[in-house]
Formats: structure tokens, C-alpha cells, sequence
């Protein structure tokens, strides 16, 4: 039995990690569409993020695993649907902490380094990025912690996840309370204790600076 | 038995220590003001003033040591058995409204117009009706100068008239004794001296009146005593003459060598 | 076969919006119950006790670390196990995002009163208020205007968590979406329209809350 719940932890763990990785690297292109000085760039990343601001996940996975197959043909496995939704919609939230922690950089530095001789490229990469760094970081710790909340509803479309391990349980077991309980726990085990490290993480880079 | 009766002090304070944590900041302070007396406060930064002043009006409470107000102790009551227990907090909210305070940073409260600042009191914590309450404000916003600016919100005032308008409300409560913070040390210089007149004023009437202060100008004019609080105790202790011109004690004489010559 | 379907949504449409009332109803109801909890709550992460501060902290630490889909599955179909009671899924699905929700708005309720320097408190203290009195009117009717926004987000954050409500059996608007999408076969179709459903909803909530937003900072 601790075989499948620990299968299920692993589980869970890789959807969220996987899409938030993902989401990461479609996000912060995504940033930078939305802050560009052309208007059709930027109109169509704020069309995206809105979008994925305003639709719930648990659509957007039945959309995917359900939606999408009848009209490409494609059929995508619970894994794939799941992280596909997952990814899409975190894609637009970190975007918009991104351009959050790029714009938090004041213009006064870039204007040093524009008037040292610096290009717009290598202010980003030497000047800005590495301080909207420091900046990012908690934010996207919690939206880590988010994810790892959302990504049990994968279980819905059978991704055998910790959730869906607890309902197997249950309808072996027949204990729902126990179960369930036991579940939250652990779940509340992964969240508390990213939570925790982030918070540690975000009071030791203030130390630093 | 004696020909005038004993008069209590308006403030006594006996043994006062005060900690934050390890930092140790009053170690042992006693004093007493006399009713109508100008007592100043000089020192440098961190060495107790702040914290002492408020924890006359227990805004900071005490580790150990009473205080007295008008013959009443602050903070603290005698339980029927004879412990010495926390006072009941409407007494502490009563003494501290016969308390006037004047903060460095003003502390006006942004939300509210120059004229409900100095009713809000009036009206909340002793009930008098919004009516006589406003004309209670007339007087004292008049007093300080500031009458036609009533209806403005703080955020548009000069730092001088905000601090003019933080002692009309304290006044307006007519406290038995007015403690000022540093009131003038957040202030452009050019606007320090209207708040000093106001205070100056005050003294003249007769108020009791407890100032930790940086103006030596006005410790040594308008001071009936001067307190020199050094690291947590009471240093030297004397009239200002005593004080300014005629110290013995080093540590006093530093001080103002450093203060005098900025 | 089509691309895309338009007359089962223009059939369907109405079965849909009363959904999308559903949900916003919902979310309203859950809304004030989770805002007066979290008032409670985030007194106590203030108090001075320790006892009622830890018991605050760990409140707050599980309803922001507990997945939803979980709290809700665990109150309908694990609770009445133990104490023998079943709920109605609307209870349920009321009570589990009011409970979720009062984690993260105790936490704006902390920051936002906070947020009014402590010299403001002091003052009020220095002319004899009670803390009652300086809470009432000094601390909140400014740290009101702080928190607004962040409850208005919040607002547009559990319309979309509303719909995993469905798993209790209330007939908001993604169970329908759901329920329709297996008997038309379109669910294509049924899913798109109930995502605009939601993005209609959440997009008209925020421009509302951007608008109060800036008519309070004009008031300052």
C-alpha cells in the first residue's frame, strides 16, 4: 500500500514540476511579448495571459484531454492533457510575475549602463536579469506550491497521482476518513515544506542584499 | 502642623528600567516635575529619551519601577490581596487622555481633514457632541494659528503647520501635561521656529510640560530644568545654567561640545 | 464532421448561463463567509497570546497548503464517516471554499492593517483610544482601502476554483458543462463555451475591481 501512495507522491510531483517548468520557459518569452513597445506583440501577449487568467484549470484539462482529440484526431494520454493545461495556464501567471520583477529594476540602472555602452541585451542579461532574479523567485516558489495543489485534479482524467491513489484506497479500503485525512496530510507535507523553504530562501537573499 | 499643604508632583517617576530584548535601554531612572514645570530632555540618539517619555503615558510599558501621574499610579493597580497586578486599560486609556503627546513624525491621520483631527479625540474617547467638540478645535487650531486650514487634509500641510496642528489636537483635550518627542527634529530648519513659539507660548501659560529635545536654544531659554540622559540613567540634572554653562560632569561636557559646535 | 458545432451551443446556451449564475452565486456567498472568517483569523495571527497566534499560523498554513479538490472531498465523502452526518453539497461546497479562501484573506487582513504605521496608533493611544476605538476609526477605514484589491483578486481566483465544486454534485456551471459535453459528444464545443463563460465572469470582476481600486486611491 505505501508502494502506490509513494508511486502517487512521485506522481504528483512530476506533473508539477514538469509543467512548471514548462511554464517557466514559455513564460518568460512571454513577459517580454507583453512588454513590447509594438502593439501587435503586445496586445497578443496580454490577450494570452488574460485568457489564462481567467479560465480555471479544471476546464482547461477537460478541454485538452476531452476537446482537443475529437477535432485534431489526436488523442494525448491523462499525463499529456494534464501537463499540457497546467502548462498553458501557470505559462501566463509567471509571465506576468516576471514582468513584474523585470520592470521592479529601476530605469536608473539601465541608464548607467546604457551610458557606460552597454547594448539593451547586455543590460538585460548582466544588469537586470540577475536582480529581477532575486526578485522572482518567492513568487514563483508560491506558484510552485499552487501547482502542486492544482495538479490533483489530474486525477479526474486518470493520471494515477496521489489523489487518485487515495480514491483507489478508499474503494479498496472502504475507510474514506482515514484515506482522505491521511492524503490531505501528506499533501499538506509537500506544500508546508516547499512553503517553508521558500519563505527561508526569500529572508536569506534579503540578508544578502 | 504645616503651613501649606505638601504638593504631590505632577510627575514621579522611581527606579525606571526598560529593556528590548538584550538591549537594556533605562537602567534606573528617577524623577520628579513639578505642577507648571518646563523639564527638557537632552541626550544623543538611542540613549533612552524616546523610550522613557513613552513610558510615562505607557505607550511602552515598563519592565519595572512606578510611575506616578498627578499622584496616581500608571499602568499598574493593588489588587485586593495586595499584589501589584496590570491596571484595568480603560484606567490606563483615562490617564493617558489627561496626557498630551507630540510625535516626531507627527503622526496626523491622513484620512481625516486638520479639523476632525483634533475633534476625533474630543468626540470619541470623551464623548462630547460633534458640535461643541468643533468649537472646542476652533479654539485650539486658532491658539496654534492654523484656523484656516481646517478643512484641509493633512497630506497639504507644511511639515511646521502639521506639527502645529498635532498640538492643538493634544490641547485640545486639555491635558494636565504635554510631552513632546522631538517634536521639532523632522523639521526644515526655517520651520522650526514656529512650532518652538507655540511651545514657548505654552510654557508661558503655565503648562507642565516633559521635552526630549535637540534645540538647546530653547532647553536653555524656556527650560526651568535640564535632564542629560546618557546610555539608559540620568547623567547630570540641573538648571540650565547649570547645564550649559557650568557642568563638572565630562560626559555632559561632551555632549555638548559635539551639539553645540554641529 | 465539423469543425465546429454552433447550434448545440445556441441550443444549450441557457442551460449554461443559469450555471454561470449559479457560480457567481456561489462564489459570492463563499466570498463573505471566507472574508468574515479571515477577519477572525487574522486578528489572531495579531494577538498577543501565543496559544491563539500559533493555532492562527497553523490555520492559515493548512487552508493555503490544502488542495482544494482534496478539502472538498474529504468534507463530503470523509467527514460524515466520523461524526455520521452528511452534508448537503452545497453546504460543502460553500463551507470548503470559505474555509480555503480565509487562509489567503486573513493574510491580506494581517498585511493590510499592518500597513498602517504604527505612529498613527500611537497617537490615538496618546490621547486615551481604547484599541477598539483605534481599529474602528483609524486603523480600518484606511487599511479598507488597502485590501480591496487583493479581495477582488481573490474574488476572481474562486470563481474559477468554484468549479471543482462539481466533484460534490453542485449544479453550477462547469457540472453542466460536463454533464452536457457527455450527451451532446461535443465537448469540444461545450468546454470552449463554458471557458468563456468563466472568462467573461472573471474578466468583467476585474476590470470592476481595477475600477474600484482607482476611485479609492482618488478619494485619498
Amino acid at each position: 500500500m505505501t508502494d502506490a501512495f509513494l508511486a502517487g507522491i512521485l506522481m504528483t510531483l512530476k506533473v508539477s514540476a514538469l509543467s512548471m517548468l514548462l511554464a517557466i520557459a514559455i513564460g518568460l518569452p512571454l513577459a517580454f511579448l507583453r512588454m513590447s513597445k509594438r502593439f501587435i506583440p503586445r496586445e497578443a501577449g496580454v490577450i494570452y495571459i488574460e485568457i489564462s487568467r481567467g479560465i480555471p484549470i479544471l476546464v482547461l484539462i477537460f478541454w485538452v484531454y476531452y476537446g482537443i482529440p475529437i477535432i485534431t484526431g489526436f488523442a494525448m494520454s491523462g499525463f499529456i492533457s494534464g501537463v499540457v493545461a497546467m502548462t498553458l495556464k501557470y505559462a501566463g501567471y509567471l509571465a506576468e510575475i516576471f514582468r513584474a520583477g523585470i520592470e521592479a529594476i529601476k530605469t536608473g540602472q539601465k541608464e548607467a549602463a546604457f551610458s557606460l555602452g552597454f547594448s539593451k541585451a547586455q543590460t538585460m542579461r548582466r544588469i537586470v536579469l540577475p536582480q529581477a532574479f532575486r526578485i522572482i523567485i518567492p513568487p514563483t516558489g508560491s506558484a510552485f506550491v499552487g501547482a502542486l495543489q492544482d495538479s490533483a485534479l489530474v486525477s479526474i482524467i486518470g493520471v494515477n497521482d496521489l489523489m487518485r491513489q487515495a480514491q483507489l484506497a478508499v474503494a479498496y479500503l472502504y475507510r474514506p476518513f482515514e484515506v482522505y485525512t491521511a492524503v490531505a496530510v501528506l499533501y499538506l507535507a509537500m506544500t508546508i515544506s516547499f512553503t517553508k523553504i521558500n519563505d527561508y530562501i526569500e529572508r536569506k537573499k534579503m540578508v544578502i542584499e | 502642623m504645616t503651613e501649606g499643604k505638601i504638593e504631590v508632583p505632577m510627575i514621579k517617576v522611581e527606579d525606571l528600567y526598560k529593556s528590548f530584548g538584550d538591549l537594556e535601554v533605562l537602567k534606573g531612572i528617577d524623577m520628579e516635575v513639578k505642577k507648571g514645570e518646563v523639564i527638557c530632555i537632552i541626550g544623543a540618539s538611542g540613549s533612552g529619551k524616546s523610550t522613557f517619555l513613552k513610558c510615562l503615558n505607557y505607550l511602552e510599558e515598563p519592565d519595572s519601577g512606578n510611575i506616578y501621574i498627578d499622584g496616581e499610579l500608571m499602568g499598574r493597580r493593588k489588587r485586593r490581596d495586595g499584589k501589584m497586578v496590570k491596571a484595568h486599560a480603560k484606567d490606563v486609556y483615562r490617564m493617558r487622555a489627561e496626557m498630551g503627546m507630540v510625535f516626531q513624525l507627527f503622526n496626523l491621520w491622513p484620512h481625516r481633514s486638520v479639523l476632525e483631527n483634533v475633534t476625533e479625540a474630543l468626540i470619541t474617547v470623551r464623548k462630547i457632541k460633534k458640535s461643541n467638540a468643533i468649537k472646542t478645535a476652533e479654539h485650539f487650531l486658532d491658539k496654534v494659528g492654523l484656523i484656516d486650514k481646517m478643512d484641509e487634509k493633512p497630506a497639504f500641510l507644511s511639515g511646521g503647520q502639521q506639527q502645529r496642528v498635532a498640538i492643538a489636537r493634544a490641547l485640545a483635550m486639555r491635558p494636565k501635561i504635554m510631552m513632546f518627542d522631538e517634536a521639532t527634529s523632522a523639521l526644515d530648519p526655517q520651520l522650526v521656529g514656529e512650532v518652538l513659539e507655540v511651545m514657548e507660548e505654552l510654557a508661558k501659560e503655565g503648562m507642565t510640560m516633559v521635552v526630549v529635545t535637540h534645540e538647546m536654544g530653547f532647553a536653555r531659554h524656556v527650560g526651568d530644568r535640564v535632564v542629560f540622559i546618557d546610555e539608559g540613567v540620568i547623567e547630570e540634572e540641573n538648571t540650565p545654567e547649570g547645564i550649559f554653562t557650568n557642568s563638572k560632569n565630562p560626559r555632559t561636557k561632551e555632549f555638548l561640545s559635539k551639539v553645540l559646535h554641529a | 464532421m465539423e469543425f465546429f458545432d454552433i447550434n448545440v451551443l445556441r441550443e444549450q446556451y441557457g442551460y449554461l448561463a443559469i450555471g454561470a449564475i449559479y457560480t457567481l452565486g456561489l462564489t459570492s456567498l463563499s466570498m463573505l463567509f471566507g472574508i468574515s472568517i479571515g477577519i477572525i483569523i487574522s486578528q489572531g495571527r495579531m494577538t498577543k497570546n501565543i496559544f491563539i497566534r500559533s493555532i492562527s499560523s497553523v490555520y492559515v498554513d493548512v487552508m493555503r497548503g490544502i488542495p482544494l479538490l482534496i478539502l472538498l472531498i474529504w468534507f463530503f465523502y470523509g467527514l460524515p464517516m466520523l461524526i455520521d452526518y452528511s452534508f448537503s453539497p452545497l453546504f460543502a461546497g460553500v463551507a470548503c471554499l470559505s474555509l480555503k479562501y480565509s487562509g489567503y484573506l486573513a493574510e491580506t487582513f494581517r498585511a493590510g492593517i499592518q500597513a498602517i504605521e504604527k505612529g498613527q496608533s500611537e497617537a490615538s493611544f496618546s490621547l486615551g483610544f481604547s484599541k477598539l476605538q483605534n481599529l474602528r476609526r483609524i486603523v480600518i477605514p484606511q487599511a479598507f482601502r488597502i485590501v480591496i484589491p487583493p479581495i477582488g483578486n481573490s474574488f476572481v481566483s474562486m470563481l474559477q476554483d468554484s468549479s471543482m465544486v462539481m466533484i460534490v454534485g453542485i449544479w453550477e456551471l462547469m457540472k453542466r458543462g460536463n454533464s452536457l459535453a457527455n450527451s451532446t459528444l461535443k465537448p469540444f464545443e461545450i468546454y470552449t463555451a463554458v471557458g468563456a463563460f468563466y472568462l467573461i465572469m472573471a474578466i468583467s470582476a476585474s476590470r470592476i475591481n481595477r475600477y474600484l481600486e482607482r476611485r479609492l486611491k482618488l478619494v485619498r
